[in-house]
């Protein structure tokens, strides 16, 4: 299964969104961990491919025509199916 | 709503760059008409040389302004330069609807840029600033107005007061600037103006074959040189003696090294450094520019004034952002010329050496694609050690290849295949071509330096000491050096041929 992701920022953090997911987070490492962790929460099996697009739009206008690309980012991730046990 | 790259045709209506592309080919389709016979092209206006007292003598628009081809001349030059304006304003506003710009704030800052280029324009082509002590086609305005003084700029001085104009408007009357930047779009400009540099290409293809692949080959050692020694050297400076981590480092180094603010923000995506990293790398780097631009055109003519095609290479390896180096290319193409001209009373053709300076700088610009991808590959391997954990897709080369490129090569590669295929259309074909690549060339290069300086607030330098410090030796120390030495090494001797 796969997750569309929007990437953007703030002045100092990042930010990744989707319909059902808004993280704002430091690091791309935290988002990724506050993604993941969501899985496991709400999935207990398959694997996930996760796509985080880039949004342009959040660069400042005068910047744009420089070719604002940031690279989109992609990885899979297979849930770990949470227990009470795990939970504790 | 936001904007995002998920498919390769991704942007092909959005931005900026793929913008440059449709705009440049489209002139580049009208010039061609003229195969069949077809001027419509033509009525572009453009400056005349004119002196003040002979002007208020007996004021006459005549004077100064005219229709580009004879068969247009029976237009008034104020009803040329109107349908100049709507023209312009109405295929850029289309550019600018699909790039989502706030229209009516684009066509009111174009309106206001188009006619103070217009004024730079014809102001700069004064005979005292423009004229030069020698015939040209037949005539030597210097005599024709009994000068007793004059600067004898040529070209380069209506682009030495455009900028000015801009410059002063952008750091002098911010909120005017405000007003009208939503239009100054130097990098759009300067993209459509070198694909139409593609039809030069073709042209001086036709005279010198040879002189032209060895420009471009050269040029792709100008891209070993920048991102082979170049960026490591200042990486290991920024970390060794400026303490930069690895992220600033490694952005600045692209900054400063490859290609600008393009290199910046492609590294920064690949190395995910955050945003705010490249936006601040990025105002140093236009700052910068814009003191490379005015000092080195002026420093490469006196101090090499027999090596045109070295200064322009070295000009295409030192500046860094397309804009200004097509700019500061296009000032330096005017000095020498004129310089060259007064003192061994001999023409060099124009556009050579401006081209010389662009073809290097292409070869840069069409590697940093693949050069993002590799730190992207580094960065994940051995600095964040996530090896095999996340993919970076091929598809993203593509997206950060400079899509206006494809459009210079691609009106490149049509002269050539006329030159060999269809060698008879040749002539009708450059009777559009030149005033393509001629009069709406240097219009859109006039409309980059005005907007160059809307756009440059040096007070953004404001507390970044030690990135300019950096920048300052890297640039002037280290690259301004090397890159003369490498384009020395390639291109000596070359000259611009001799207009009888």
């Amino acid at each position: 299964m796969q997750l569309d992701f929007t990437l953007s920022f703030t002045d100092s953090q990042w930010v990744c969104y989707n319909d059902a997911l808004h993280v704002v987070a430091d690091s791309l490492d935290e988002i990724d961990d506050v993604i993941k962790k969501h899985l496991d929460n709400t999935y207990s099996n398959g694997e996930f491919r996760i796509k985080m697009f880039f949004d342009f739009d959040r660069f400042p206008r005068w910047h744009r025509q420089y070719m604002p690309h940031y690279f989109n980012r992609d990885f899979t991730y297979k849930p770990k199916l949470i227990t009470d046990e795990h939970s504790k | 709503m936001s904007t995002v790259n998920k498919k390769w045709h991704n942007g092909m209506l959005s931005t900026e760059d793929w913008w440059s592309a449709w705009l440049g080919l489209f002139f580049f389709a009208l010039g061609l008409l003229s195969i069949w016979g077809l001027d419509v092209v033509g009525w572009i206006a453009k400056p005349k040389i004119w002196e003040f007292t002979d002007l208020m003598q007996d004021f006459t628009w005549s004077k100064i302004a005219k229709t580009t081809a004879k068969g247009y001349h029976f237009l008034h030059p104020l009803l040329a330069i109107f349908i100049t304006y709507v023209v312009f304003t109405l295929l850029t506003s289309i550019g600018a609807y699909y790039q989502r710009l706030n229209v009516k704030k684009y066509i009111v800052g174009f309106s206001i840029i188009f006619f103070l280029t217009w004024f730079a324009w014809i102001v700069g082509h004064e005979a005292h600033f423009s004229a030069i002590n020698a015939v040209i086609k037949g005539k030597n305005y210097h005599e024709i107005y009994q000068l007793s003084w004059g600067l004898q700029l040529g070209g380069g001085f209506s682009f030495m007061l455009a900028l000015l104009i801009g410059l002063i408007i952008g750091n002098f009357f911010k909120g005017f600037a405000d007003t009208i930047k939503e239009a100054a779009k130097p990098e759009w400009f300067i993209k459509t103006a070198i694909v139409l540099l593609g039809i030069k290409l073709g042209m001086m293809t036709m005279k010198a074959a040879g002189f032209t692949y060895e420009l471009a080959l050269a040029g792709a050692a100008a891209a070993f040189v920048a991102y082979l020694l170049f960026w490591p050297i200042i990486y290991y400076i920024g970390r060794k003696f400026f303490k930069l981590n690895r992220s600033s480092a490694a952005v600045l180094s692209s900054g400063i090294s490859i290609c600008g603010v393009s290199a910046s923000i492609a590294t920064a995506g690949a190395i995910k450094a955050k945003p705010i990293i490249p936006i601040a790398v990025s105002t140093l780097i236009i700052v910068f520019a814009m003191f490379e631009l005015v000092v080195l055109p002026p420093v490469y003519t006196n101090m090499a004034p027999n090596q045109p095609i070295v200064n322009g290479a070295a000009m295409g390896m030192t500046v860094k952002t397309d804009g200004a180096d097509a700019a500061a290319g296009a000032i330096l193409d005017e000095l020498m010329l004129s310089k060259h001209l007064k003192k061994q009373d001999e023409k060099w053709e124009e556009g050579w050496i401006l081209s010389a300076a662009i073809l290097t700088k292409i070869w840069i610009d069409v590697f940093i694609g693949i050069w993002s991808f590799i730190l992207a590959v580094v960065w994940i391997r051995n600095v964040e050690n996530k090896k095999g954990k996340e993919k970076i897709p091929l598809k993203e080369i593509w997206f950060r290849f400079p899509k206006f490129v494809l459009a210079y090569m691609l009106v490149w590669v049509i002269y050539l295949a006329m030159m060999y295929f269809f060698p008879d259309i040749l002539p009708d074909a450059k009777i559009g071509g030149n005033i393509v690549q001629g009069t709406f060339r240097k219009f859109m290069f006039m409309l980059t330096f005005l907007s160059i300086g809307v756009i440059t607030d040096f007070s953004k330098l404001k507390g970044m000491g030690r990135l300019i410090l950096l920048y300052a030796i890297g640039l002037f120390i280290i690259i301004a050096p090397i890159a003369y030495l490498v384009a020395y090494i390639f291109h000596h001797g070359m000259m611009p041929p001799i207009i009888p």
